[in-house]
Order: C-alpha cells, then structure tokens, then sequence
C-alpha cells in the first residue's frame, strides 16, 4: 500500500510524531561523513555546492575536503535542474531518494514507524489560520530529543529577523494550475513545468515554468532571506533558502519541494486535459552524457529518467498526498480570461469558447515592445516605459475579432507576456512586485488589478557569474499581462504606445543590486 | 522518430540550416579556393623570417591570387568552421528582434563577426609565417602551436572565453541602438571567440599539408563545445 504525504498543518504542532521521525532521521543523515552519499551533506549538495560558501557557512570544516570520488565530481554534485522542463520530474526523483535515505535511518532506531512518509507544507492549507507560517517545529532550536533542534537552522533569515513572513500573493499557485499545458514557449507561455531545454545546471536561465517561478522560487526567497542590516548583495549574509547551493541544507527544503511536487498531481487531476509531455526527448531525457542519477538507501546509485516519475503509486515511488483536491473548483485560464472578455464586451455575452486552449501547433511569439535602457533597481520603486512597436500592436488589436470569437470560429485573441530579460544580481533573496499600465505617481497598493506578479531571484548570484558556463548572461522572468492588456485595451482610455513599468520590493533589493538588461513585451498568437 | 532524435541533440531545424551552411562552405574550399592553394606561400617562412618580410609575402600572395579571393577564402574558413556554433545567437537575435527586423539583425551581427574573423585571420596567417620561419619546418612550427594551443585549451582563461561566448547582451529595438546593438554583439562575440579559438585555426595554417583534415577536427570540436551542456566547477577541457 502507497504511503501518505501528510500536509505539514494536518498534524499536531509541534511535534507530531511525523515531524519527530523526519527530525530524527535528519540527525542520523546529518552525523554521517560527507563522501557517504546517504549522507544529509551529500544529498544537499547533489541540489548545487559551492565550496568557498559551505566553508564559510560552516558546512565544510577547515581540514575537510569535498568528496574526492569520480561520481561526485562528474555526475552527482550540481544536478539539480532549474528553468525548465525537468524541474518537476528531476525533483520528484530526488525527493524519493531522499525520502527512502531517512527512513532507512529511522528503520534503525527502536519504534520507529514503517510507514514513514515524508510530510509536505501546504503554504495554501485552510487547516491552519496562517499556512504560510513556519512550522514550528522548524522555527525554534528546542525539540523533544534535547540538545539543537536538528529541523532548526539559525540561516533562515526570512524576512531579515528570523521571522518567516509569506504573503498570500507570494504562494498564488492560480497562474500555475489553471494553465492546461505543461510545456511553455521561448518567451511566451512558459507553461506549467517550463520550457524544453537540455540538461539543464548552470545553464540558460530563461526557461522557468510557472510553477517553478510561483510558489517554489518566492517561497524560498521569503525563507531563506538575507540578514536585517547586512548588504543583501553579500552572499555572506543570505540564508540556506536563498541560494541553489545551499538551499538542501535546509531541512524545511524537503516540505517545500513535497509541495511542489504535489502541486503537479493537483494539475495533473484536476483535469484530464492536463497531460505530461509525451515526447521522448522528455520521457527518456535528458539526451547526452549527463544523465539523472540518485543514492540508494544502501549506498548505491541508481538512475532515472522522467517516465519513471510519472505515477507515484508505482513500486519504485510509492506514495499519495492526503489532499490533491483543486483549489480553483475545475476553473481554467482560458475560460477565466473569455468570462472577464465577455462581461467587457458589449454584445459578447455569449462567448464560452474552450475551456482548454489546444495547441496542435506552436503558437506564434513575438516581440510587441521594449525599453530604451536597463534599469537598475533599489530599495525604492523603480519604474521604466515600454515603447510599443506600432505595426506588432496591430496584430494584437486585430486579434480580438470578437463576432467569429464568439462563434468559436477563430483561437483565442492573443495574449501578452511581460519579459524581465537577463536579470544580473548577487542577491538571491531579492523579491519585488511588478505593476503594468499604473498611472503616474499611482499608489501601486490601490490598483492590484495592475500587478502583474511576484519575481524571486532564486538563483540570480550564479546566472550572474561570468565564470559560469552561460558567461554570466542572468536570468529572464516572464509574467502573463494579458488581463490587464485585456482590460486597458478595451478601455479605449489607456495609452498602449507607452506602457509604464513599475517593480515594487518587497525584500531588500539593496543600492544596485538587481539590473534588468531589458523589459519587453511580447505578443503569442495560438 | 529521426526528428526527434536530432532535436533531442540538439540538432533543430536552425542547427540543421546551419550544418548545411558549414558544408557548403566546405565543399568550396575543397574544390580549390585560392586562399587554400596559396597557403603554402602565404604561411612558409624561410628561416629567422621577420614581420616585414611576412607583410611582404602577404602582399605578394594579395597581388598573386587577389584580396578577394584571400578574404573570402578567410571567410569560407570561419563559415566552415563556426557556422554550426552559432545557433545560440542567431536565436537570441530572432527571439529578441521585432519580427520584421530579424534578418537584418542576424546580418548585421554577421559582418560584425566575419570582420572581427577576417581581420584576425591576417594575424594568424603572419604569425604561421614567422613560426615557419623559425622553427624552419612545418612540423615544427605545428607543434609549437599544438603545444601553446593544448597549454591553452586546458586553461581556466580559456574556459572563461569559452563562457563569454555564451553572453546574450539586450538588443535595443528602436533607433540607432537597434543597428548598433547586433553589431557590436557580433564584434564582441568575435572576440571570444578568437580568443577561444585561436590555436584550433592557427594549426591548420602551420601544417599546409593537413590542413583540411585539421580544420575538420578544429570544427568538430568547436561545435561539440557550443552545443555541449558543460559541467560546472570543471576546467577547460573540451571532452568533460
């Protein structure tokens, strides 16, 4: 029988005997030597290592070395796969690897339970007043056991004070669940799990899904943070979370990614239209030398590719969550956006259209606009103005022939996506808001129908490295705008030509510390 | 089936176009470009060779067979060599243009490159030249490149021109910029690339003998290099 997930809020606080065992076996993990792979060093350091951080956060001691093995220095250490299509299968397998490690150590201690199943933090959970909370077994450096709380880490700095603080917005799975495609296009749709790309470490960062950039990257900006005080640009001063190279240092990580890991069953039963990519370069990938590969329980190696990810009831997975009900009641992009469009236009009361958008072909994606120089971002809010190309608006405009719409004759008007490109930081914990189309001098907080979502810069200290592989290019975000295109365009009020910008921080961005090569939007014609 | 095993390599319909544009560029040279007939002209130094007497046979080898026929022999050269490297910018150039003006980005960020490329190519021929001179053969001034060029592959300096090559700089769309920016792309990313891979095209010019057969494998290489999704934290080898 599959072993249950439990959400993190349906067990007694604070120490339910769930969170016990977990902080048991993290103990266990934890005492092993680094070049054990079943050890909780080498299992974070699979998710990304950088030596001169571990030594300085304390994880390396002066006279240890890192694993001298041929495994660990070419296949297991920095696999972890961000920005695009293998984030979610990549994860899911390391997850399950992780899981069966600490029970394996649990199964060693007297009473510990067979069944142990690793707990996940439903940020969302209607169980608790305030989900987005740390748990507190997590939060505080006391546990049943004596001695340091092993669940506990003095880096997780959340919002400069230790204190975790997590907004509603920052944990909206909405653009996530409610788009049927799982694969995104370059610069469009990013989809549900990203775009198709290669191996994916160190490498472009410009293909996240939308899962991927809310919740997982925010929530880790929100929990890791940087230190009140110090320069948020200083990786000295930044918590576990905040950096891929730490991050599975973390215990709080595990339920973070179980979550994220269930966010993908919710999407994927929430519909049946909702399908995993079923190309091969997917399926088996990825292609190439570099291959997926995870520690055993019994010190072995074993690798995976993401067909074997695919049902987590399977022997080699074996699990369920308690809850992958869907929170948004079967509602979908597609008809959210033709209601919004049928109560904004006169005589457009009929349009249903499809629930789901088919895509049997590539959608067309092209730039509609761009800024005429990167922007530097501080503490305050920083705005810049998007020109509009006036031949490419056209197409926008022309898009929105409403009688065949309504007649189903035609696809979906086009939708329109905001492009931060090539993100350069050394703050990993930066966060802001983005707000489209206000008015000068607007307060941002009155106008939430403008706000065009939350960038976490989860990762932006490596994608600015030049040493690195990608030659330090950053990292691209792209948010939907479409709604509030949608809603200026049929104003007939709003200035299209000259589309104003605005990133509001909500975590210390710190004096020139995020610079944004270029804003542009682009158009993506089904 | 076949089109999805390629594009899992890597091997989309651009990298397709530009494997054939490589060829093309091949299939040239090996019917007898004139700068390739020269070579032997142009890169056998007589002993304790010196600038001038390089500039000379430079000169010489332009009367001879034509500066046209030397500078595209130079080009076919980098066509034929880095042509299929340059799929990453060629798509940053299309995705990151207005669809009207995404040809002439892609051809203003061509003359940049192949400017950088033809004007360096003089300075790989000179120097071939004065290697030949002295060390006196062509064998050996092959080894003291193939020796510099090894010292070199396996640099970390060299793994850092290798990640420049990867730099997607922002690409203005209104105005002057947006005839400027591609431009300088293709400069700057010239650079890097020379400075990636020098000693790959200054063999095949010492060894006149081998020199199809080096600038294969150089090529080779090169592409495997672009394309490869490389480890991190690891040197500058290219089979890692």
């Amino acid at each position: 029988m599959a072993r249950i997930r439990r959400n993190v809020w349906s067990l007694a606080q604070p120490w339910d005997p769930v969170l016990l065992w977990y902080a048991r076996g993290v103990q266990a993990l934890k005492a092993r030597p680094f070049p054990d792979v079943t050890s909780w060093r080498y299992l974070a350091a699979i998710h990304g290592i950088e030596e001169q951080i571990w030594r300085e956060f304390g994880w390396l001691k002066p006279a240890e070395h890192l694993p001298q093995t041929p495994e660990f220095k070419n296949q297991d250490q920095g696999q972890c796969q961000h920005h695009g299509w293998y984030f979610v299968p990549w994860h899911r397998g390391y997850l399950a690897a992780f899981e069966a490690i600490v029970r394996a150590a649990i199964a060693k201690l007297p009473g510990a339970p067979a069944d142990w199943a690793l707990p996940y933090w439903d940020y969302n959970s209607k169980a608790v007043a305030n989900p987005r909370a740390l748990p507190e077994a997590f939060a505080k450096n006391v546990w049943p056991d004596g001695g340091d709380n092993p669940l506990f880490d003095k880096r997780r700095y959340g919002r400069g004070d230790g204190v975790v603080v997590i907004r509603p917005q920052d944990v909206d799975t909405k653009t996530a669940l409610t788009d049927g495609q799982f694969e995104g296009v370059t610069n469009g749709s990013p989809g549900f799990g990203g775009v198709r790309t290669p191996f994916q470490h160190d490498a472009d960062r410009d293909h996240e899904g939308w899962l991927e950039q809310v919740p997982h990257d925010v929530v880790h900006g929100r929990v890791g943070g940087s230190q009140a005080g110090q320069d948020p640009n200083d990786w000295r001063f930044a918590g576990l979370m905040s950096m891929p190279e730490t991050a599975g240092l973390d215990p709080i990580f595990w339920l973070h990614h179980a979550n994220i890991d269930r966010l993908w069953e919710v999407w994927r039963k929430r519909d049946a239209r909702h399908k995993n990519p079923t190309l091969s370069s997917w399926l088996n990938g990825p292609a190439g030398r570099h291959k997926f590969i995870l520690p055993q329980p019994d010190g072995t190696r074993k690798r995976f590719a993401p067909k074997d990810m695919l049902d987590t009831t399977a022997p080699r997975l074996n699990y369920v969550y308690e809850d992958t009900s869907d929170p948004f009641a079967g509602q979908q992009r597609l008809g959210l956006r033709l209601r919004t469009l049928s109560v904004m236009i006169p005589g457009a009361q009929g349009v249903a259209g499809p629930e789901v958008s088919s895509v049997a072909k590539k959608p067309i994606v092209e730039l509609l606009g761009a800024n005429a120089k990167a922007v530097t971002l501080s503490n305050a809010p920083t705005s810049t103005t998007i020109k509009v190309d006036k031949p490419t608006a056209r197409k926008v405009t022309n898009s929105f022939k409403l009688n065949e719409f309504a007649a189903r004759s035609v696809p979906e008007p086009d939708r329109v996506f905001l492009n931060l490109e090539n993100i350069t930081s050394d703050n990993n914990a930066a966060v802001f808001d983005v707000y489209v189309g206000l008015p000068e001098g607007a307060d941002p907080a009155a106008h939430p129908d403008n706000r065009a979502g939350v960038v976490s810069l989860f990762g932006a200290r490596a994608a600015t490295n030049m040493a690195k592989p990608h030659g330090g290019s950053g990292m691209t975000k792209v948010l939907e705008i479409t709604d509030t295109i949608d809603r200026l365009h049929l104003s007939g009020n709003a200035d299209l030509s000259n589309l104003s910008v605005l990133f509001v921080p909500v975590s210390s961005v710190g004096v020139g510390g995020v610079s944004i090569k270029r804003v542009s939007i682009y158009r993506q014609s089904s | 089936m076949l089109r999805q095993w390629l594009q899992a390599r890597g091997f989309g319909p651009l990298g397709l176009l530009l494997w054939s544009v490589s060829l093309c560029a091949w299939l040239l040279i090996v019917g007898g470009d004139r700068l390739h007939v020269a070579l032997p002209l142009l890169c056998g130094g007589p002993p304790n060779a010196t600038i001038p007497q390089g500039v000379f046979a430079l000169e010489f080898a332009i009367q001879t067979v034509g500066w046209p026929a030397l500078a595209g022999g130079s080009v076919l050269m980098v066509i034929a060599m880095m042509a299929p490297a340059l799929a990453g910018p060629f798509l940053h150039l299309w995705y990151r243009s207005l669809s009207r003006h995404r040809w002439r980005a892609i051809l203003l960020f061509i003359a940049g490159y192949l400017l950088i490329w033809t004007v360096v190519c003089v300075f790989l021929i000179l120097t071939a030249y004065l290697l030949h001179g002295s060390t006196g053969s062509e064998l050996g001034a092959g080894l003291v490149v193939a020796a510099a060029g090894l010292a070199w592959q396996v640099s970390p300096a060299r793994a850092r021109c290798l990640a420049r090559c990867h730099l997607r700089p922002r690409l203005s769309i209104f105005g002057a910029a947006a005839f400027t920016d591609p431009l300088l792309f293709g400069l700057t990313l010239a650079c890097w690339c020379v400075a990636t891979c020098w000693a790959l095209m200054l063999l095949p010019l010492c060894l006149a003998d081998a020199h199809l057969p080096l600038m294969a494998a150089g090529a080779l290489l090169v592409a495997i290099e672009r394309t490869r999704q490389p480890r991190p934290g690891r040197s500058g080898l290219v089979f890692r």
